[in-house]
Formats: C-alpha cells, structure tokens, sequence
C-alpha cells in the first residue's frame, strides 16, 4: 500500500551535506498501523515529510495505492495528499479562527465529499464532541483539540493518517483516551497509521514498531 | 549592563523590524513635529503682521483733535512708552491741472509706522530707509497718478499748495487703516499739511495717537489694554490694537495652520496605532525570549526596562532623523512658504522644542510600552478591558497633545475627543455588528469562506484596520473637496466677477453712466440704492438698552446702511418667512414695511422674524417688520446689504448707489480714466487685483492642504499595511495548517485578497461617503453652498485604495504561502 524504494535525502547546512536517508526502503501494508521510535533528530520528521510528499527526496521513490509520487506534478501531488492523508499532531494545529466543525468540514469541503457538515458533526458526536461544535479551538482543553483534530484527519476518509506524537502534548490519562479514540476510529474505518512517538505503550497498539537509527528503519 | 546589552542585542538582531518602526514613526511625527518646530517663528510673523496692519501696538483715534490733557491721562493709563506719534487723515479734492478728484491726505510722522510700513516702486522703503518728505514734496498712490493723468515729479495740488510727487506708494502695510476705506492716500508732511490749510475749524479729520510700549507685548496682551482703556476714556475716542485688524491673509494663515495641525494630529494618531501594532507584534515574536530570561532569573523590573529601552531607542532615533531633517530644510522652507502665503517669516528654529519633545517621547514610550510589555511578563492572558484600561494614560497623553499641538484654543481637544468618540462608536457597532454576521459552517466558496471567517472572528483587527482606512479616505476626500469648494468659492469665474466698483454715485447719473459703460464695452451691473439711517428700537426697546448686552463695540452701533428691492436676489436664499408681499404702498407710512434681515446680522443682534424695527431716516422714524431672514453669498464681491425694504417705502429718500462693472475684455485703463472725467464725483475703485491676489494665495493654501492630505493618507496606508503585514504574520501557522489540510495555495491567497480587500473597500466608499458629507457641510456653512463635488477625486480613490491593498496583500501573501507546510512536524 505504501512503498518507499532505496529513498535518499539529505541536508545542507552551509558548506556540510547532512545525510538522512541513503538507502531507505519500507512498506505498509492497508489497514495496518506502524509505530515509528527514534531520538531527537533521527529522521522522523523528514521521514512524515517525505510520505506526505511536502519534500521531495534527492533519490529513490515513494508510491501510496501504487500511485508513484515520482509521476505526480507538484499541485497533482497536493490533490493526492488532499484526499489520501490525514494528519495528527503533537500540536493539534487546529485553524485558529475556524471552531469545532469549520474545522472538520474544511477536509471534506477541500475533497469535495457531499454533506460535510453532516458527516463532521457526526463524526464529532463520536469523538465525543457534540456538545462543542461552535468551539473555537482557544475555547478548547488540549484533549478536546485533538479529538477534533483526530475528526479532522478521518472526515474525508485517507487511505493512510500520518500521526505524529498525537499524544506528545496530554497528560497520560487525556493521552490514553484520546489514542483510544485514534484506534477505535482507524480500526472501524480500516484505515492505515504511521505513528511517530516516544511512548513504548502507545508503540505498543500498534501491529509492527520501527525504530529509525542511523537513516535505517529496523523492526522492533 | 545587562540591559543595555539586551537592548544592543535585540536592535542588531531585528534590523527590518527597526527600520520599518523607525521609518513609520518617523513619518507619523514629521508633519506635526514641523508645526511644531516652526509655530513660534509662525506665531511671531503672524503678530508681526497684525502689527504692522495697524503700525503701532496701540492706537486711539478721534474724529476731534486729541487735547494734550486727553494725551497725558491716556498715558497714565498705558504701560511705559517707546514711542509716540500724533497721526492725521483728512480727506480732500485733489486737483491737478485737468481732473480734480476726491482723496485722503495722509499726515507722515518721522519713525512711523513702529510695525510695517510704505514700499515704494523705485525699492525704497519708509520708515526703513527712505527720509521723510520734504514740506513740498508728497508720496502717492498709482491710482492717484492714473486718476489725475499725473507722472512722477509733476506738481499736485493738494488744499491750497502745490506739491511735487516725489514717490509712488507701491505697498502700504496701513491699507486697511483707512480713514475713507477707498479712497487713494497722499502722505505727506507735517509742515506740507500746515501749508496746505486742509485742517481748518470744522474740517472732518481722523486723529490718532500712535502708541509704540518699551516692553515688547503680544497681541493677547495689546487686547486686555485695549478693552480696559476702553472702559475708562471718552466716548469719542476709539481704541484699537492689532487684533482688531481684519486681514484676509490672517484669517487664512490661522484657517491653514489650524487646518494643518489638526491632519497633523490624524496623521499621528495614524501613525501611533502603526507603533502599538508593530511593537506589540515584536513582543509577541520574542515571547519566548522574554518567558526564558524570566526564568533565568532576569527581574520583571529589569525585563521592563529592556524593553522600555528598546522602544525609547528606537522613538528617539526616528525623532532625530525628523529634527535633523527639519534643521537641514529650513533654510529652504522659509523662503518656500514666504513666497506661497506673501508674508515675511523669520524662520528661527524653535530648540525649546526638542528639550519638550524629549520628555514627551519619554512618557509616550512608558505610556505605550507598559502596557504592552506588563501582560507579557505576567504570563497570563489579560482581559480585553483590562487592556483598554492600560491604554488610558496613553490616550490622556493623546488628548493633551492634540490640544497643545493646535493654536486655536480647543480645536485640537475637540478633534481628538470627537476622534475618539467616533472610533469607540465605530469599534462598539462594528462589533455588534460583525457579531451578527457570523454563522458556523462553510460558504459554497471555501475562499469567501475563509476570508469571512477571519473578518468576523478576528474583529479587532478588522475593524482597526477598517478604521484607520475609513480615517485616512475620509480626510483624503474631504480635504480636497474643501479646499476645491473653498478656492471656488473665491475665484469662481473671475469672468463673473465685477472689475470695478462704483460707489457714490448719484440716481440721476445712473441712466448715463449705464450708457457710457455699455460704450465702453463693458456693462453696469447690480446697482443698488443705499440710506444711510440708524435703528432706534427693536421691539418697542430703544435699540442703545437692547445692545447693552452685547460685549461687541461693532454691535452696538446703529448706524445702518439700508437698500431696497422688489425681490430679493437668486443668489440670495430665504430661510424664514416669506417673499416680500409687492411694493409698499401707504403713502403715510400707517403700514410698518417688509424688511429682511441677513441671517448672521439677525443672529448677532437677536433679531426674529415677525420682530418690529423702528429706523430713522434723515428724521423720519420708520416702522418695519421681519419678514424674512435670507442668508446672502457674500464671495459673489458684489453689493450686498444686511437690511433691505421692500420697494416703494424709501424711493424718494436721499440716497447714494452702489454698482459694479462687469469683467471683460476691454481696456480697463481707459474706463477708469473716462469714467473719472465724465462724472468727477464718483469713485469707481478697481477690485481686480484684490481678488487676483486673494485668489492666488487661495490657491497655493488649497495646494498645501492637498499635499498635506496626500501625506495624511500615505501615513494611514503605510500602518493599514503594517497592520495588514502584523495580521498576516499571526496567520503564518494558520497558512501552514490549511496548507496542510489541502487547500491550494490560489483559495488561499484569495481568502486574503477578499478579507482585506472588503474591509478596503468598505472602509475606502464609506469614507468616501463620509467625506464627500462633510466637504458638503463644511462648503454649506464656510462659503454659502459653493460646494464642489470632485467625482474624479473620489472614483480615483474608490478603486486606488483597494487597488493597492489588494497589491499589498498579494506581496505579503506570496512571500508567506510558498513556505513548506512540513515545519508543523516534530515541533
């Protein structure tokens, strides 16, 4: 389902090339949920970059549903990313001056999905947010903006959620619920995870954990 | 130190922010901070001036000769003398050898005019310069020459001796001094005049006693001497000191530096909501500084200082690049204005000044930046009307500097308050307002969507920069339709302004003096009957007890100068009551005439309609009644009276009449001079160089305000787009966010276009509304509906401002939507 072919990436910091990748290869399965470990500066960064096609690599090639992102024009690449990944932040990113329900049409709306705003309240009622709709994120708790965040990442059902620390943030009983309602959702929606995290028991939910060391990924 | 340190570090390190700062206070203090710096040599000249309209500091006057007993108590009365000089006018026919007319003799005294003085053609000046004439000698007018078909050198006879002209007047600063009003001056010398017999028992003379204090006093003060001798010398005797001069070029020096102080001020105000924005927004991109030396252990007393520091630095930096500025320019202004407003400026630099801006900027920086950094240090989000309460100092400073900053008194306290008020109200109903708009959900087009959404929630933002668009197009439209009415007002169809006036004529010479102008190719116009007569009651109550109330000298007069007419002009307009009901006819005066009444002169005198007025004319004491009150177009310069009767009552009385001589294309010369010849007694004045330089200067005033206006609206679009820039900068992460999500950057940017260009839009045509009504009222009321629409101005404007905002925008927008989304990652 998702393939990265001997990926090459690396950085230039003045004069200094900084090698992330140099022969990176990985493969995700549908419907299967990926944790990804690693230290500060190991690469998980670029690694979500690269799968959400934001940056393009030096060499090698990324395809997601047998899609090659080496064959996509770069507004191509947006709509594709637009309508097949959905993303999770440590930070929620929420648009700051759209509430509650703004923000979970705004995918749908972006992908043209009939009934947005339908399906996003429904979706909110089953984060647990029916009673929030008109919310403002800045009237949110931390654990609520990422429910919605999660509700934004699901409305225009991705193939494919890049999720990075989404529970970085919450204290760990808000963490646990709200990665609860991550997996229930995924699980229902049959929907592929790429989680980046710190957290062996949140790596632990998942079926395969990597770690990325030295620009390789190797299985836990 | 450290602090020092902190503040070196943070002005190398935000290089853009600093010039940015410094360029946008810098240009928002530069109008006022020249106002200011010039006011007291403006102050000076504009004194100066009044002085010399009058060339003394004090003079009182008599029809009698002013007995040396009345001379020594007026003296006891006045501060210690400089100077003193007896001053006297007669008027008298003036004959040369083939044309006799009537003139004023004008009596020189060695040293006077003390302010001012006579400029003579050969460049010569008196008392600067030129010595007295000699008992046979006499200085003229060139009217004088051109009416008695005389040159320089020849003899003139003036009473009983013949006298040389010796010099021709070119300028004379005691014009409007004037015994007769019109009539050509002769100045001549104390031994010339014995000579002459002109003064003999029982001629009619204006006697003056010229007064020059050793202690050099304003004019303020010069009017407190005035109004106390005036409670305690005769009757007969007049008081005048220099602000009793009625000078057009006064009155639009003080309209224009007034004007001037007031757009200042808007481009201040403009200009310091620029700093709060930009600095605010400093503050917030070094939060985290601020929050890490905090825990370092730097004192919230120490971060304070930084900061304050810092924004002291940066205001004291713009404001010695505007002084140096001002210091450089100078010596090129003064002659620049000089020669724009014809009035001498001793351009001297006012360095008081810079001492008192010094403080000032130091409370303005403590005024601005304590509330904006205090919040910061407190690590919690503050109450929006605890913010607002933190501004209040800051806002005192405001309105205390608008009321030093304008010379008339109140104006610039009025201004701001009425400023303020206007922007409490519009933030209050725009709230209400925007409030009411908003829904939850999405529009259709995602970028409306997004664009209304950010209008709607991000209220404060929208509708400051709303605001200071609405600020700057209202005064950009306004200001030129005012001036443009204004200068219209003045010089409109110069071709339908007369080129002389005819005073004292006769009735009978009227039929003649038609035709001889209709030969001349020119044609006698607006000739209208004047009677001299005094009001004796109104309502039944001697007129003396009814204007004991008035504190005016000029209203307490009742002597009036009354016309007729069977209907009142077009130009003129009823504003109460009714046309005059046909011509008066009760031959025994049973019936009381209609008379309307010009609508100030009714005002000032507590004067109604339906009233009933008693005037005695040659005797004959007359009953009339208010039928009307008219507002007159005074700037048409064509005869008009406050009092006129319906036709019928007084065509029998003795009386004068007054016309004018249309403009056109004839030799003007020769209708003087045959004019002159044909009817010897009439005085026919040339009014075509009064309006030329009148509307000259006009003119240049009106081109200093548009500039003025044009630097005004540059200062408000500079901080919209500094707010536009702050507005976008906070939305840098949103940009990312919806990136992010998918939305292309083309919704994007235009989400940005349509927000700001409909707050554009919307600020630019209701300021243009705005503005357009305010010229509108300004014209109806300043110069009697010469109101000039400048639709050209205006469309200019309608589409310019959201042109450029939407220029601005795509910039902004351009540099910021090409970052890649991917720093939200691992943050």
């Amino acid at each position: 389902m998702l393939a990265l072919k001997s990926l090459k990436k690396s950085y230039h910091q003045g004069s200094q090339t900084i090698e992330i990748f140099e022969n990176l290869n990985f493969h995700v399965e549908e419907g299967q949920r990926v944790a990804i470990m690693g230290k500060s500066g190991s690469g998980k960064s670029t690694l979500l970059s690269l799968i959400s096609g934001i940056i393009k690599p030096d060499d090698g090639d990324i395809s997601l549903n047998s899609v090659s992102y080496k064959e996509l024009k770069e507004s191509e690449l947006n709509d594709f990313r637009a309508m097949n990944i959905g993303f999770v932040f440590q930070n929620f990113h929420l648009v700051s001056y759209l509430n509650a329900l703004e923000n979970v049409m705004l995918p749908a709306k972006v992908c043209h999905i009939p009934k947005p705003r339908e399906k996003a309240i429904t979706l909110l009622e089953s984060v647990g947010l029916g009673h929030r709709l008109d919310h403002l994120p800045s009237q949110l708790s931390g654990g609520e903006k990422q429910r919605v965040a999660i509700a934004r990442a699901l409305i225009h059902n991705p193939k494919i959620i890049l999720a990075d620390e989404p529970s970085g943030n919450l204290d760990d009983e808000t963490g646990n619920a709200v990665m609860d309602i991550l997996f229930e959702l995924i699980k229902k929606n049959h929907t592929t995870l790429i989680l980046v995290t710190h957290s062996k028991d949140v790596a632990e939910r998942c079926e395969k954990t990597y770690e990325l060391l030295q620009g390789s990924l190797t299985q836990c | 130190m450290l602090i020092i340190e902190l503040v070196l570090k943070a002005l190398a390190r935000s290089k853009s922010f600093s010039l940015i700062f410094i360029l946008n206070f810098s240009l928002a203090i530069a109008s006022l901070s020249y106002l200011q710096f010039f006011k007291g040599s403006m102050e000076t000249s504009l004194e100066t001036r009044a002085k010399s309209l009058l060339g003394a500091d004090l003079v009182v006057s008599s029809r009698f000769p002013i007995t040396s007993q009345q001379e020594e108590a007026l003296k006891k009365k006045l501060p210690e003398l400089k100077g003193v000089t007896q001053g006297v006018s007669t008027v008298s026919m003036i004959a040369s050898k083939t044309r006799a007319r009537l003139m004023e003799v004008v009596k020189v005294n060695e040293g006077y005019p003390y302010y001012g003085g006579l400029g003579f053609k050969d460049q010569s000046s008196y008392p600067k310069g030129e010595v007295l004439p000699k008992s046979n000698e006499v200085w003229v007018y060139q009217e004088v020459l051109d009416l008695l078909d005389l040159k320089l050198g020849e003899q003139i006879k003036v009473g009983k001796e013949n006298f040389v002209i010796k010099k021709i007047i070119a300028t004379d600063t005691l014009k409007t001094i004037s015994f007769s009003g019109f009539m050509p001056k002769i100045y001549i010398n104390e031994e010339g005049l014995d000579k002459s017999e002109l003064l003999q028992f029982g001629s009619t003379a204006s006697y003056t006693l010229n007064y020059l204090f050793k202690e050099g006093l304003g004019n303020d003060k010069l009017e407190e001497i005035e109004r106390e001798l005036k409670k305690s010398i005769d009757q007969s005797m007049r008081v005048l000191s220099p602000n009793d001069g009625t000078d057009r070029l006064l009155r639009v020096l003080n309209f224009i530096t007034n004007f001037l102080s007031l757009v200042s001020l808007v481009s201040f105000f403009l200009g310091l909501v620029g700093l709060i924005y930009l600095y605010s927004g400093f503050l917030r991109k070094h939060q985290k500084d601020i929050t890490v030396l905090s825990d370092m252990g730097l004192s919230k007393r120490d971060l304070s200082m930084t900061y304050l520091l810092h924004l002291f630095v940066l205001i004291t930096i713009s404001s010695m690049i505007v002084f140096s500025l001002i210091s450089i320019s100078a010596q090129f202004l003064g002659p620049l204005i000089q020669k724009l407003v014809d009035l001498d400026f001793d351009f001297s630099l006012d360095y008081s000044f810079l001492l008192k801006s010094s403080v000032i900027l130091l409370i303005l920086s403590l005024s601005i930046g304590l509330p904006l950094i205090l919040p910061l240090l407190q690590r919690e989000k503050q109450h929006f009307s605890k913010t607002i309460l933190s501004f209040i100092p800051f806002l005192v400073l405001l309105l205390l500097l608008s009321h030093f900053v304008s010379p008339a008194k109140n104006v610039g306290f009025s201004f701001a308050v009425v400023m303020l008020i206007l922007i409490i109200l519009l933030f209050v109903i725009g709230s209400i307002f925007l409030k009411r708009l908003d829904f939850s959900g999405h529009l259709e087009n995602l970028s409306f969507s997004l664009a209304f959404k950010n209008i709607t929630r991000q209220n404060k933002t929208s509708l400051t920069l709303f605001t200071a668009i609405l600020l700057c197009t209202t005064f950009f439209s306004l200001i030129p339709q005012v001036g443009s009415s204004l200068s219209n007002a003045l010089t409109l169809s110069v071709d339908e302004r007369p080129r002389f006036f005819v005073i004292d004529a006769k009735e009978e010479q009227i039929k003649d003096l038609t035709d001889q102008v209709h030969t001349l190719g020119a044609r006698l116009e607006n000739v209208s009957p004047m009677i001299r007569a005094r009001i004796v009651k109104v309502n039944d109550a001697d007129f003396i007890e009814h204007s004991k109330n008035y504190e005016d000298e000029r209203l307490k007069n009742s002597t009036v100068n009354l016309s007729y007419r069977a209907k009142i002009k077009k130009s003129e307009q009823i504003v109460q009551g009714r046309e005059f009901s046909g011509s008066y006819d009760s031959k025994d005066f049973s019936k009381p005439i209609e008379v309307s009444v010009e609508k100030r002169y009714a005002k000032s005198r507590g004067i109604d309609l339906g009233d009933r007025l008693v005037f005695d004319v040659l005797g004959l004491e007359l009953e009339a009644v208010v039928v009307n009150i008219r507002t007159v177009t005074w700037t048409e310069f064509v005869p008009n009276f406050f009092l006129i009767l319906q036709e019928g009552a007084l065509d029998d009385a003795p009386k004068t009449v007054l016309a004018t001589i249309s403009s056109g294309d004839y030799d003007a010369e020769q209708v003087l001079v045959k004019l002159s010849d044909l009817f010897p007694s009439l005085t026919v004045i040339d009014v075509k160089n009064l309006f030329e330089s009148f509307s000259k200067l006009v003119k240049n005033v009106t081109a200093i305000t548009d500039k003025m206006s044009l630097y005004s609206i540059i200062v408000g679009l500079l901080m919209s787009f500094i707010i536009i820039q702050y507005q976008m900068n906070l939305q840098k992460n949103n940009i990312l966010r919806l990136k992010m999500i998918g939305v292309n950057n083309k919704t994007i940017r235009n989400s940005f276009l349509i927000e700001f260009g409909l707050i554009s839009l919307g600020a630019s045509t209701l300021g243009i509304i705005l503005g357009s009504i305010g010229s509108y009222v300004i014209s109806s009321l300043l110069f009697n509906s010469y109101w000039d629409f400048r639709p050209d101005i205006l469309l200019l404007y309608f589409f310019f401002i959201p042109i450029l905002t939407i220029l601005i925008v795509s910039f902004f927008t351009s540099r910021m939507i090409h970052q890649k989304e991917n720093v939200l990652f691992g943050e």
